[in-house]
């Protein structure tokens, strides 16, 4: 689908089933979506008596594209977020854990070898 | 005077050479070497025990501070950790009993205790600092094995064994330190009777062993 616009153009390919992108395609399809909905002949009429101010869709590329970029950079730092909360609550747990596993392990060679130290 | 010296050496043998290993103790450097001989001990017995309870040594280790480990599979738990100060204490009274009886037996003692070092280092040695250790050990009782006046021998072994009966009457009770480690604690795990029972004894032994040494007639 084409969309015009008085500056961009922009190519969309609809979809109604959006679940299989990622989240930054999945929004940008939504706005085309959107704007197929505004853009379908039978609206063109209701625009016709809209004020062109107001009529006017006005697509930006350059908008889209940076918007795409945030998106993805702001999963990236979310990703970076995640990383970085890590509590050191949750640090402690998993150190304990891996404290009990080396004891255990100890333990289990312990058993295996059968020795005892006097000091 | 000279007879008077002699009569003197004769008559407080054993008061003289407590006192001379009391200041031995002291000394800053050469006390190191007895430390290590009281430590190999205190280790062997362990080994020993092992060994006569049905189980085997895998590995000694010593320590320049004093410090020592036995490693061993196997055997009767209590009486391995007992054997460590107990077992020094008999070493102690053993090598002076033994090395006052003759020159000659001195000598003889003297070459066994020096192949079973060698033995040690053969075959529950297993670090560089524990060789070095006993090959020092080694060494020292080699020369005293090649003494041509056998007297010296002897008073030398006299000491030897004062020396490591005065390190077996103290070492028990660095166990009293409040952080559970060691044959003191070992015990106290297995049998539910307190550390410092088991440092009493252990003291107890040691006063035993050398108020027997001091009561021997020459």
């Amino acid at each position: 689908m084409q969309i015009s616009s008085a500056q961009h153009s922009v190519l969309i390919k609809p979809s109604n089933n959006t679940s299989h992108l990622p989240t930054a395609d999945k929004k940008v399809a939504d706005v085309a979506m959107r704007v197929d909905v505004l853009a379908q002949p039978n609206t063109r009429e209701k625009q016709a008596t809209v004020p062109q101010s107001k009529q006017r869709l006005d697509f930006d590329e350059k908008a889209i594209t940076s918007f795409k970029q945030k998106e993805q950079s702001d999963k990236i730092n979310f990703n970076q977020t995640l990383m970085d909360a890590t509590s050191n609550q949750n640090q402690t747990a998993v150190s304990t854990y891996q404290v009990i596993s080396n004891l255990t392990q100890r333990e289990s060679i312990q058993q295996l070898f059968g020795v005892d130290v006097f000091v | 005077m000279c007879l008077f010296k002699l009569s003197l050496w004769q008559k407080h043998h054993f008061l003289i050479l407590l006192l001379f290993a009391i200041i031995v103790r002291q000394l800053p450097f050469i006390s190191i070497p007895f430390n290590w001989l009281e430590s190999y001990f205190h280790e062997i017995s362990h080994g020993i025990a092992t060994m006569m309870t049905g189980g085997h040594i895998v590995r000694i280790q010593l320590f320049p501070n004093g410090a020592g480990l036995c490693t061993t599979q196997g055997g009767l738990g209590i009486v391995i950790s007992f054997f460590g100060y107990a077992g020094a204490t008999f070493w102690g009274w053993g090598i002076y009993r033994l090395s006052k009886t003759h020159q000659r037996v001195a000598q003889i003692f003297s070459g066994l205790i020096f192949l079973l070092i060698i033995c040690s280092i053969i075959f529950w040695a297993r670090d560089f600092l524990t060789i070095f250790i006993l090959s020092v050990l080694a060494v020292m009782f080699l020369l005293m094995i090649k003494m041509k006046q056998l007297v010296y021998l002897q008073s030398l072994m006299q000491l030897f064994g004062l020396l490591i009966l005065l390190n077996s009457l103290v070492s028990p009770f660095y166990l009293l330190d409040g952080r559970n480690i060691g044959d003191g604690s070992a015990l106290a795990s297995m049998t539910l009777i307190p550390e410092f029972i088991w440092v009493f004894v252990w003291f107890m032994l040691a006063v035993v062993a050398g108020y027997s040494l001091f009561k021997i007639k020459d």
